[in-house]
C-alpha cells in the first residue's frame, strides 16, 4: 500500500516533533514546517496528502496559509488546528477550503481518526474522479466507434 | 377787695411759690391776680400784662366756648378738675395744658370769682401720643407677622395671642384668655408643649424646638421659640413662645438629604463598578493569555502520553506485564485526569476573557436541564428532583451559554454535597421574569463569601479557578438577567438565575 503524507505546520517545536512521532507510528510520511513559507516550499517541492495548519504562525495567519495552499494544491486535505475555537474562525477555515477543523489540546486518538476519516475522503474523492475519467474515456471511445461506424 | 383777702391769708405764700399756674378771675373773665408760674406758662414778663385783661385771650378760640361752658357749670356745680384745653402764649404759640377751676366766693356765699389752676401737659401729652404709637406699631408687628405667637402665665395658662394664633385655634384673640394646651391641641401634644413650658420657666433658658402641632387635622412640624418672662425679682411669671410652619422645609431638606445620599450611592456604585470593569479587562486579558499560552504544552503532553502508552504496548510482553504490574497505566490515567483538568481551566480562563455574542434562539429550558444533568455524573448519594411550574414558557436563550450556566451551577451544587444530599431544580415564573433555581442542602457558603462568591479568581475549591460563578454571571447577564444566591452553612445553598420575560415566546 502506498504511504500517505502529512505536513504539520505549527511554530512550535515540541508539538512538531511529538505529533510527527505519533504520525510516523501509524505509518504516515511525515514533514514539518515553522512558518507558512516554510510550509509552502516543502509543498511545492513534495506532494503531501493531508496539511494539518495551526491558527497562529509567526509570519501569517493560519487562514491566509490554508487559502494560499487550497489555491496551489486543492486536493490536498486540510486540518485548522486553533487553540481556541469561535466561530468566526471555523466558518472562516470552512470558507477558505479546510476539510476540518479541530481545537488544541486534541486527543491524539481523535486526531489519528480525523487524519484518517480525512484521507479516506480524499482517496474515495479520487478514485471517484478516476471512475469519472474512465467513464468519459469509455465514452469516447464509443462516440469514435460509431462514428466510424457510420462511414 | 379780693386782693386785699388773698393777701392777707397765708395763701399768699404758697401762691406765690406754686409751680402750678394759678390764675384768678372775676365772674366776666377778667384776670385779677396771678403767680409767677402764670407769667412763665404764658411767657410774660411781670403781671400787670396779664391783670384786667380777660382769661380767654389765652385760650386758643376753638376752645373758647367749652371753656365759657365748663366756667358756667363750675358755678353751678361746683369744681371741675383736668380740663384739658389749647393755651396761648403772650407770641400766640400754642401748647396743651388742663385747668381744674373752683368758684371764690364771699363771706355770705355770693360767687365772687374763679381760681384756675393750669399744668402745663404738653410733654405729658407728647409721652401718651408716643406711647400709643408704639403700642400700635406693635400691636401691628404682632398681628401680621406670619408666625403665631402667645403667652401664658406661670401655670401655662394662655394670657394673651396673636390672631395669627387664633384663626388656627378657630377662636377670637381676646377668647384664648385662660384657656390652656388642653383645650386646643390632642392630649399627648398639650402635656408636652406644657412640659416644655415648665421646663423652660424652670431653667429660666430660651429655648428652640422642633415639634408636632396639628392644623386642621393635619400633622405638621413647627419650630417655636420659647422664652421665659420674668418678673423685677427675677422670678418666672409667665412664657413667650412664637412658632411657625417648617413642614414643608423639613421635607425639602429630607428630599435633599436622600437625594444627596442617593447620589453619593450613585457615585460609589459607578466608581465600584469602574474599578471593578478595569479589573475585569485586566483579568481578561491575562485570561486570554495564559489560557492561549497553555494550549500548546498541554498538547504537548497530551501527546507525550499517548506515545508512552504506545511505547508500553509495544513492549515485549515481559516487560510490558512488568510495566502494567508497576502501575504505568494508573500513572497515565493520572496525568490523563490532571490534563482534563487543566483543559477545563484552560476553557474556563478564555470563556471568561472571550467576548460574549449570544445567539438568541427558542428553548424549552427543561429540555435544556435535561440535557445538562445527563452531561453531569450524579453521585449515587444525591437525589436530584425537577420543580416545574405548568405554565413556565419556553425562554429566548442562547443554548450553549446557558447550559453552561447550568453546568457551573450544578457542577457547583454536588461539589457542596461530598456526603450526598438532595439537588433541586425549580422552573418558576412571575408576570414579568422567569426564574431558574438550583438549590443543594450542602455545607453553605460563610456569609462573608457571598458578596465575593461571582467575583473572578474567587475561589474557596483547592482546585478551583474562580471562574465558574463569575463566567455564570456574565453568561446570565448576556441574557440582561440576574443571578443572586441564599445561603446557610450546614444547610446549603440555593443560586437563582432571573431572566426577563420579554424574551418571552409562547
Amino acid at each position: 500500500v502506498e504511504k500517505k503524507s502529512i505536513l504539520i505546520v505549527d511554530d512550535d517545536r515540541d508539538i512538531l516533533k511529538s505529533l510527527k512521532d505519533i504520525l510516523q507510528s501509524k505509518g504516515y510520511i511525515v514533514g514539518t514546517a515553522e512558518t507558512g513559507r516554510e510550509a509552502i516550499e516543502k509543498s511545492e517541492d513534495k506532494i503531501y496528502n493531508l496539511a494539518l495548519l495551526d491558527i497562529k504562525l509567526p509570519d501569517m495567519e493560519g487562514t491566509e496559509l490554508l487559502t494560499k495552499m487550497h489555491r496551489a494544491i486543492p486536493r490536498m486535505m486540510k486540518i485548522m488546528v486553533t487553540g481556541y475555537p469561535s466561530l468566526e474562525n471555523a466558518v472562516e477555515s470552512l470558507n477558505r477550503g479546510a476539510d476540518a477543523y479541530i481545537m488544541k489540546p486534541v486527543d491524539p486518538k481523535n486526531l489519528l481518526k480525523v487524519v484518517e476519516e480525512k484521507l479516506k475522503e480524499q482517496e474515495e474523492a479520487e478514485k471517484m474522479t478516476e471512475e469519472k475519467v474512465a467513464e468519459w474515456i469509455k465514452l469516447r471511445v464509443q462516440k469514435l466507434e460509431r462514428d466510424r461506424g457510420k462511414d | 377787695l379780693l386782693k386785699h383777702e388773698v393777701e392777707e391769708t397765708r395763701l399768699g405764700a404758697i401762691f406765690s411759690a406754686s409751680p402750678e399756674a394759678i390764675t384768678i378771675s372775676n365772674l366776666n373773665g377778667k384776670i385779677i391776680e396771678c403767680n409767677q408760674a402764670t407769667l412763665v406758662l404764658h411767657g410774660f414778663s411781670s403781671k400787670e400784662e396779664l391783670i384786667g385783661k380777660s382769661a380767654s385771650k389765652f385760650i386758643a378760640k376753638k376752645d373758647h366756648k367749652r371753656a365759657r361752658e365748663n366756667l358756667k357749670k363750675t358755678l353751678e356745680q361746683g369744681p371741675l378738675r383736668h380740663k384739658e384745653y389749647t393755651f396761648l402764649t403772650k407770641d400766640g404759640h400754642e401748647f396743651c395744658a388742663e385747668s381744674s377751676a373752683s368758684v371764690v366766693k364771699d363771706a355770705s356765699g355770693n360767687p365772687m370769682g374763679f381760681v384756675t389752676i393750669t399744668k402745663d401737659i404738653t410733654e405729658r401729652k407728647h409721652m401718651e401720643e408716643e406711647l400709643r404709637h408704639n403700642e400700635r406699631k406693635i400691636r401691628v408687628l404682632f398681628e401680621n407677622l406670619p408666625q403665631k405667637i402667645f403667652y401664658k402665665n406661670n401655670n401655662s395658662v394662655y394670657v394673651s395671642c396673636n390672631e395669627n394664633y387664633a384663626r388656627d385655634l378657630k377662636i377670637k384673640a381676646d377668647e384664648i384668655v385662660g384657656k390652656t394646651d388642653y383645650d386646643f391641641h390632642p392630649k399627648e401634644l398639650a402635656e408636652k408643649y406644657r412640659a416644655d413650658d415648665k421646663r423652660i420657666m424652670e431653667s429660666g433658658k430660651t429655648e428652640e424646638i422642633e415639634e408636632g402641632y396639628i392644623q386642621d387635622g393635619q400633622k405638621r412640624v413647627v419650630h417655636t421659640v420659647k422664652t421665659p418672662v420674668k418678673d423685677e425679682n427675677g422670678n418666672a411669671v409667665g412664657v413667650l413662645g412664637i412658632f411657625w410652619d417648617v413642614t414643608e422645609r423639613k421635607r425639602m431638606e429630607e428630599d435633599l438629604q436622600r437625594y444627596s445620599k442617593h447620589l453619593e450611592e450613585l457615585v460609589e456604585e459607578r466608581t465600584r463598578k469602574l474599578r471593578e470593569a478595569e479589573r475585569f479587562a485586566a483579568i481578561g486579558e491575562t485570561a486570554a493569555m495564559v489560557g492561549h499560552d497553555l494550549r500548546n504544552p498541554l498538547q504537548v503532553i497530551t501527546n507525550m502520553v499517548y506515545l508512552g502508552k504506545e511505547m508500553v504496548q509495544s513492549m515485549p510482553s515481559p516487560c510490558r506485564e512488568l510495566a502494567e504490574k508497576k502501575g504505568v497505566y494508573e500513572l497515565f490515567e493520572t496525568v490523563e485526569k490532571q490534563m482534563e483538568y487543566m483543559n477545563k481551566i484552560v476553557s474556563d480562563l478564555q470563556d471568561f476573557a472571550k467576548p460574549l455574542k449570544p445567539e438568541f434562539v427558542e428553548t424549552s429550558l427543561h429540555q435544556l436541564i435535561n440535557e445538562t444533568l445527563s452531561m453531569v455524573t450524579i453521585p449515587e448519594n444525591v437525589k436530584v428532583s425537577l420543580v416545574i411550574d405548568e405554565d413556565f414558557p419556553k425562554l429566548m436563550v442562547d443554548h450553549t451559554l446557558m447550559k453552561r450556566v447550568f453546568i457551573n451551577l450544578i457542577t457547583n451544587a454536588l461539589q457542596a454535597m461530598p456526603d450526598g444530599g438532595q439537588l433541586i431544580v425549580r422552573l418558576s415564573r412571575t408576570e414579568e421574569d422567569a426564574f431558574i433555581s438550583v438549590q443543594d442542602t450542602g455545607v453553605g457558603i460563610p456569609k462573608e463569601n457571598l458578596d465575593k462568591l461571582f467575583s473572578p479568581l474567587f475561589t474557596t475549591k483547592s482546585k478551583g479557578t474562580g471562574f465558574g460563578l463569575s463566567v455564570c454571571k456574565r453568561l446570565v447577564e448576556a441574557h440582561s438577567g440576574s443571578i443572586t444566591v441564599k445561603s446557610e452553612v450546614g444547610r446549603g445553598s440555593t443560586f437563582t438565575v432571573k431572566l426577563p420575560l420579554g424574551k418571552e415566546v409562547s
